[in-house]
């Protein structure tokens, strides 16, 4: 009898820790989510890392940000490393339209969805969806209100960003689409300042040597038209010269409240986290079809309309 | 003895191996290479194909929807109280954001000739606006968008979907405006089909302009 309790007590003692066991295993990991930003050097770029994270955390998964510092091989371990760690989804915001490419394709055949953000990647195939801002139009939109400053007349400076990079030819073909049809607006120099403030200070302080005479500038994005903008302050010229930007960024809309730039494009890095981390979600729950492409509206930020804006259209 | 190959003195020799060497190594520097003006990546050339797609635009799309297009104080009224449904009744939307396009169709009366519009007054008694309808600013998506018809989805690469909505402007900037401005008078009664944009935040402004799709004076 004693030998049946001692069989019977180790049987419910056993019966107890698989059942424990089959609670912990049945208890459901948190998804991971690997943020790849192609660098945290410009504020903008933190602000869409962060929200991401944020919104992430707020739907209860796991979060990390990777900084690529706009170099595709370090963005390529960073890709290497998300697929070993067995993150369930990359946002990626891509160092290069092209080279990025190889790197979202590594954990896309590893069977991890890749979402871009605001940044594109030249083959649709390469991503599960990319959510980006519709900079084309927001540069449209630019162009008409830099030719009507003008008064359809005027020699101007234009600063473009990364040669690699898509937004910077999105941003630079529409605002050509509008600007070119004035035969008397003249484009004396077109020159890349890598999206960078130092650089476009040194470029355009180099144009003005040639160009004294210009009247505006349009720059692929604030930081660069900061840049601008401090270089013609040191040259005394920033009453007679009028800077555009585009991004929306923290200094740029200050710059406007306090009569320095002229005017920038307002993009929602908000709405593009939270569109991605969301469409992360819909992956998890069972959704495989995804629109290859969804824009996101930009807004133009002048003098005129400031007062409505807060720095990366924060809501 | 040295070998005088073909009677080529030594330092010639020398010189013309030099010769050769350095002609093979300009040869492949300037193959390593591949220099491209920074703006030859900004010119996609609208093909045949959106040519086509924009033609069936204008000749089908748009004047099926047009037919149902409102008249613009009406629309303008509604969009003003504070209903909101109005504006996805009327509005559309093609990306994430607070942009709406709407479609108008209306007669009305031009008021004023300026350089870059002209004015148009709507409406008869109560109901009465006045709209800015652009002569010279014809550019962006309003046009393309307001029909709800052509989608990103439809049309795939984003570059073609950009490139239609400059055929569509182009076409109104080439073959509309100028014929109607050679008749263009204050006072005249002129029928105006018209697309506009509108930004839900900040609601109906005043100076927001109308893209048009077709003009005719019809007096």
């Amino acid at each position: 009898m004693r030998i049946i309790y001692n069989y019977l007590w180790v049987g419910v003692m056993l019966s107890l820790l698989v059942s424990c066991n089959q609670k912990e295993t049945n208890k459901e990991k948190p998804k991971q989510i690997a943020i790849i930003v192609s660098t945290l050097n410009n504020p903008w770029f933190v602000f869409l890392a962060e929200t991401a994270k944020e919104e992430a955390e707020n739907r209860g998964y796991v979060a990390r940000i990777f900084d690529s510092q706009n170099n595709t091989s370090l963005e390529s371990d960073h890709f290497e490393n998300a697929v070993a760690l067995g993150y369930d989804a990359i946002l990626l915001n891509a160092t290069d339209s092209d080279g990025s490419i190889a790197n979202a394709r590594k954990a896309m055949e590893a069977g991890i969805p890749v979402f871009c953000m605001d940044r594109e990647l030249n083959n649709p195939d390469a991503a599960t969806s990319q959510i980006v801002s519709d900079s084309y139009s927001g540069c449209v939109e630019l162009g008409g209100l830099f030719v009507r400053s003008l008064g359809q007349k005027g020699r101007y400076v234009e600063l473009l960003g990364l040669v690699g990079d898509n937004n910077t030819w999105n941003r630079s073909k529409g605002f050509h689409s509008v600007v070119d049809h004035f035969p008397e607006m003249q484009m004396v120099a077109q020159q890349s300042a890598d999206f960078d403030r130092n650089k476009a200070m040194e470029v355009l302080e180099s144009i003005l040597q040639a160009h004294p005479d210009v009247d505006a500038v349009f720059c692929g994005n604030d930081a660069m038209a900061m840049g601008a903008y401090q270089a013609l302050v040191a040259a005394g010229k920033d009453k007679n010269i009028q800077v555009f930007g585009f991004d929306g960024s923290e200094d740029a809309v200050r710059s406007i409240q306090s009569g320095g730039l002229s005017a920038t494009v307002m993009q929602f890095p908000q709405k593009i986290a939270e569109t991605a981390v969301a469409f992360s979600g819909e992956y998890f729950e069972g959704k495989t079809e995804f629109s290859p492409k969804t824009l996101v509206d930009v807004e133009l930020v002048t003098p005129a309309n400031v007062n409505i804006y807060s720095s990366y259209g924060k809501e | 003895m040295e070998k005088s190959d073909n009677g080529i003195p030594p330092k010639k020799r020398k010189m013309l191996v030099y010769g050769i060497v350095g002609l093979i190594g300009l040869f492949l520097l300037y193959h390593s290479f591949y220099a491209v003006p920074l703006d030859s990546r900004a010119k996609d050339v609208a093909d045949g194909d959106m040519e086509k797609v924009v033609a069936a635009y204008f000749s089908q799309t748009l004047p099926t929807t047009l037919a149902q297009a409102p008249e613009p104080c009406g629309l303008l009224k509604t969009l003003s109280a504070e209903e909101n449904r109005s504006w996805t009744q009327y509005g559309k939307q093609t990306n994430i954001g607070s942009r709406y396009y709407f479609l108008i169709k209306g007669e009305g009366v031009i008021s004023e000739i300026e350089k870059d519009f002209i004015n148009v007054a709507f409406g008869e008694g109560a109901e009465t606006c006045s709209l800015r309808i652009s002569t010279v600013y014809i550019f962006g998506n309003e046009i393309r968008d307001a029909s709800g018809k052509l989608l990103l989805q439809d049309v795939g690469e984003l570059s073609k979907f950009n490139a239609i909505s400059e055929l569509i402007n182009k076409k109104v900037r080439d073959e509309v405006v100028p014929e109607f401005l050679k008749q263009a008078q204050v006072g005249k009664k002129v029928q105006v089909d018209g697309a506009f944009a509108l930004n839900k935040r900040i609601g109906v402004s005043k100076d927001f302009e109308v893209v048009p799709i077709q003009l005719q004076v019809i007096d």
